[in-house]
């Protein structure tokens, strides 16, 4: 699901940046540092809106090193899967266990157990794909699947 | 010496739970009322797929617009005419999304996305959480009885008919 959310990041600048281009190096790490990474709480970071004012507050200097750490509030596009939603989601490849699918930067895997009994894998097939009297899913397939789970890890999300 | 701030309960080997969209449990992040950066209350926004497609198209040309600003003279007529490929990221998450959304974003124009959002968004669905108006407009339904399979939480709060009417109006623009 996409939302359109306000966040905000603490960047540290070191002193040799600072200048009268400052608020475009700023920004543009902001772009850097955020855009298309992910986490648990936020999901996909996918863009940043640049429109919306991209507010940088004065900055504090910090006590014994010189530079400024500035606060950084942005909005952005963020996406993220939720357990019991339904998305549509492309086949990018087929085994015996299983498929996996792309719904935008996430791979979901589909194991056969959840995959409707009549469906049933046919390897000899070429590309190999589950086939049923009036479906056949291989890679490239539209699908539509319900995430019944996901897993965080640094930097990266996986669900099935 | 650092302190350790004490791990929320609910983030366990990694495994977020208590969170289920077909019960529209999405999260303390997503709560149906944000805090905005002004301090002030805001809702919460979700966007379906044709409206975050034609969004981030906007938002890329304009980007494309200030950075070739700085370089040089800009012809406004040629940037315009940016089309899809054109605006293809770098960045490999980034471009899958846009990738996916070309393929399943429903309504393909701003006019189109305009009308839909006036259909969904009125005074009648006010009962509708964020998450449930998105899925509407993203996910296209034949009939009430696929949406309420799809989207669980509508099951008690709208009639078949008042949904089924709803997913006809959807139906006539994508």
């Amino acid at each position: 699901m996409f939302f359109l959310k306000d966040l905000s990041l603490s960047i540290t600048l070191h002193p040799s940046y600072f200048g009268p281009s400052m608020h475009s190096y700023l920004r543009s790490k902001l772009l850097q540092d955020v855009e298309g990474t992910c986490s648990g709480e936020y999901g996909y970071i996918i863009y940043v809106m640049d429109g919306m004012r991209i507010d940088v507050d004065k900055g504090r200097v910090i006590p014994g090193s010189g530079g400024a750490e500035f606060e950084v509030k942005y909005r952005a596009i963020v996406w993220k899967p939720f357990k019991g939603e339904v998305v549509d989601a492309v086949v990018t490849s087929v085994n015996n266990i299983g498929f996996f699918a792309d719904v935008g930067p996430l791979g979901v895997f589909v194991s056969t157990k959840l995959i409707p009994s009549d469906m049933r894998f046919d390897p000899n097939l070429n590309p190999p794909a589950y086939v049923s009297e009036d479906q056949t899913i291989e890679k490239g397939s539209h699908v539509r699947l319900k995430i019944v789970g996901t897993r965080v890890d640094v930097g990266e999300m996986f669900a099935i | 010496m650092s302190a350790t701030r004490p791990r929320p309960r609910r983030l366990i080997n990694g495994v977020i739970e208590d969170v289920d969209a077909s019960v529209l449990k999405l999260g303390p992040e997503f709560e149906v009322k944000q805090v905005s950066h002004d301090g002030e209350e805001s809702p919460l926004i979700a966007l379906n797929l044709s409206e975050v497609r034609l969004l981030m198209m906007a938002a890329m040309r304009q980007r494309k617009r200030e950075m070739n600003g700085q370089g040089g003279a800009f012809d406004e007529m040629e940037q315009d005419d940016m089309d899809e490929e054109e605006l293809l990221s770098s960045n490999q998450i980034v471009r899958k999304t846009q990738e996916y959304l070309s393929i399943f974003a429903r309504f393909r124009d701003e006019d189109t996305v305009s009308a839909v959002e006036h259909i969904l968004k009125t005074p009648e669905n006010a009962d509708l959480h964020p998450f449930e108006i998105a899925q509407l407009g993203s996910l296209s339904c034949e009939d009430a009885e696929e949406a309420k399979t799809l989207i669980p939480s509508l099951a008690n709060k709208k009639s078949d008919q008042e949904l089924q009417a709803l997913l006809d109006s959807l139906r006539r623009y994508g």
